[in-house]
């Protein structure tokens, strides 16, 4: 039996979370009296709730998950969530249409389809969904800095 | 009771062109999203919500809309557990027995059509469940106060807590998680700041679409992901979809039985199609005995968990609306749309706002017959879609859902946070700790604080007032039950295969 399973990790993490929380949540204080439990009393129940479920776990953890082995999977896992973050980044400066079409390009190629249809796909329906969503329905989806500096 | 006139200006509002077609795509985006793996009703609901809003759409047709997903879904659902044996929520896990048994004896057809049949039947029947006993539960929950609402909400988490997970210990910690997350921001009623680490564009909170589509879409691209590189199931080509009128004849009382129970279900909170569906099927197989061939391809195999699960989705509706407390991550996010278009469902809404209640209801009518219609012709059509492939399907699902995220506030700090989330998500998926209640947490967690916060101010600091009313006791007396219950079953080991069906059942 190892002895550092998941389970007792996840465990350990919500109890240390739920201290710091509830350590946190002691700061909540109100000059006046707005109400007799004020904005601490859920935060410090949730803590607890936390910590119990935590301890739990601790105790008596259940059996291993199956993580993903080292190797192709953990990598494209890697690449799809990294991809993500920068799409979160790139979408100001290189407005919707532009990155929307680079992370679905990515993804095409993560999920083992090739670079051309990948991009063609993306390119297609990051367009449409511009006109979908800023035509169509006035969702205010970014352009791009790129774009509008010049103009 | 009249329940004739009020319901004849819901159809006059749900036959109304717009909503008609609001109705039309909701079954139609929903088939679809309950047969493809990756997205499912509660992803398809989180994306429509802030396109909803952005749209200005009226708050009456966005709940036809997302109703007709959610029903909807449980119909798409049964055509990939049918044909593939790939049950895209644990609702269809039953179906797959007899179904896909079905499906390999080349009984593909008739299983698909008796899947649409009795879907039909279990959503229509229980629409009358809906009509009935809504204005009942309506005028008892009228004399709720805080306290009582307190104690409903308890109740509500105990029992989805400890029905979708197998484990007390994880039940918890994600309810502790979902209050948690919604507490961040301003509190709303001393106006501090909470958990905001000083960052002013957390003051308004974490919005419920976002953690909604970080927990389950952006987490499940990744899940699909690690599937990918295990391969693909194709579906195979089905002959012609109908069932004969011996079977259909053959399932009726099955399908009574079942709609019965599954809408009965359906009401409890944390219980769900899940559950209905389950108990129907082995009700069934009870009642039937040896007249019965179950799971060697038995057509009311099919029949009954269909029947149960459309059931149990309109009962849910029950407490979503009459009480304001759902019972399930769906119908939680549903709450969410709902409050944020200003509309408080509770046991007020059947009076203030009989257009959204009875229009919701005559829609449910129409869109059930609009699944049946679309669903028998149309199954063919369907199945090209389960087999587009998915180099370009994920990156689709993974767009829709950036885009619907950063509808939410224009912001791609948001986006930052549904990927953490989707990490989240994706490590609480494998260490088996259920997502509902995180959701339910999110949205339901503001609403439970302020009754709390509002009893003890009537109170004047005095805890007893929780315990005071009959109401409240039995509610904490129930919540206790379905905590141990489990923990129970499993000392008797009286049915471990429910513990087994439940312990997926976290989206339904």
């Amino acid at each position: 039996m190892r002895e550092w399973r998941s389970e007792r990790i996840a465990g350990g993490i919500c109890m240390l979370a739920a201290v710091a929380i509830a350590l946190v949540a002691r700061t909540f204080r109100v000059g006046f009296v707005t109400d007799p439990i004020g904005p601490r009393a859920l935060p410090w129940l949730a803590a607890a709730l936390l910590g119990t479920g935590g301890l739990i776990l601790v105790l008596r953890p259940g059996d291993e998950p199956d993580w993903p082995p080292a190797g192709p999977t953990r990598k494209a896992i890697a690449i799809t969530l990294l991809s993500f973050a920068l799409y979160a980044v790139l979408i100001g400066p290189l407005g919707f249409v532009l990155a929307t079409t680079l992370l679905m390009t990515v993804l095409a190629r993560v999920f083992g389809g090739r670079l051309l249809p990948g991009l063609l796909a993306g390119a297609a329906f990051s367009g449409v969904m511009w006109l979908l969503f800023v035509a169509g329905l006035g969702v205010p989806l970014p352009i791009g800095i790129l774009f509008t500096r010049g103009g | 009771m009249d329940v004739i006139h009020p319901l004849i200006q819901g159809f006059g509002v749900a036959l109304q062109p717009l909503n008609l077609a609001f109705a039309f795509i909701g079954v139609l985006v929903g088939t679809t999203v309950g047969m493809l793996p990756g997205i499912g009703p509660i992803n398809a609901i989180a994306i429509l919500i802030p396109i909803t809003f952005a749209a200005g759409i009226r708050p009456e047709s966005a709940l036809i809309l997302l109703a007709g997903i959610y029903y909807g879904s449980q119909y798409g659902n049964s055509i990939s557990t049918i044909l593939l044996n790939v049950p895209g929520t644990a609702s269809s896990v039953v179906t797959a027995l007899d179904g896909y048994e079905m499906t390999k004896q080349g009984r593909a057809g008739p299983a698909l059509a008796m899947s649409a049949i009795a879907s039909f039947f279990g959503g229509t029947a229980s629409i009358f469940g809906l009509v009935f006993f809504a204005p009942l539960l309506a005028s008892w929950a009228i004399r709720f106060g805080p306290a009582e609402y307190f104690a409903l909400m308890v109740f509500a988490f105990a029992a989805l807590s400890s029905l979708a997970g197998n484990q007390l210990a994880k039940g918890l910690i994600a309810t502790a998680l979902g209050l948690l997350l919604g507490t961040v921001g301003l509190d709303p009623q001393s106006a501090i700041p909470r958990f905001t680490f000083g960052q002013i564009r957390l003051f308004d909170g974490m919005d419920f679409v976002v953690v909604t589509i970080g927990l389950f879409a952006v987490s499940e691209v990744i899940g699909v992901l690690e599937d990918t590189q295990k391969g693909q199931v194709v579906a195979g080509s089905v002959g012609r979809v109908m069932a004969s009128m011996k079977e259909t004849v053959s399932s009726l009382w099955t399908m009574v039985r079942s709609s019965i129970i599954g809408f009965l279900v359906g009401v409890l909170p944390g219980a769900g199609g899940t559950i209905a569906s389950f108990v129907a099927y082995a009700s069934e197989k009870q009642v039937l005995g040896s007249k019965g061939f179950f799971g060697k391809g038995d057509i009311r195999g099919v029949a009954a968990p269909e029947a149960a699960n459309n059931a149990a989705a309109t009962g849910a509706m029950i407490p979503l609306l009459t009480l304001g407390v759902p019972g399930s991550g769906t119908t939680a996010v549903m709450l969410g749309a709902l409050l944020g278009m200003n509309v408080t469902p509770g046991p007020l809404l059947i009076e203030r706002r009989p257009e959204l209640f009875w229009g919701l209801v005559a829609s449910m009518y129409i869109g059930n017959i609009i699944l049946l219609i679309l669903n028998l012709p149309l199954v063919g059509l369907f199945i090209r879609v389960l087999r587009l492939p998915r180099w370009f399907l994920m990156p689709g699902v993974a767009a829709l859902s950036f885009v619907a995220v950063y509808a939410v506030n224009a912001s791609a700090f948001d986006l930052l946070l549904v990927t953490g989330f989707g990490l989240l998500g994706w490590v609480l998926r494998k260490l088996d700790v259920p997502l509902a209640p995180i959701i339910l947490g999110v949205v339901l967690g503001p609403l439970m604080e302020k009754n709390l916060r509002r009893a003890m101010a009537l109170s004047a600091g005095d805890w007893t007032i929780l315990f005071s009313s009959p109401i409240a006791i039995t509610l904490y007396g129930l919540a206790l039950l379905s905590l141990l219950a489990p923990i129970l079953a499993a000392r008797l080991r009286a049915r471990p295969s429910l513990a087994e069906i439940s312990s997926a059942g976290e989206v339904d």
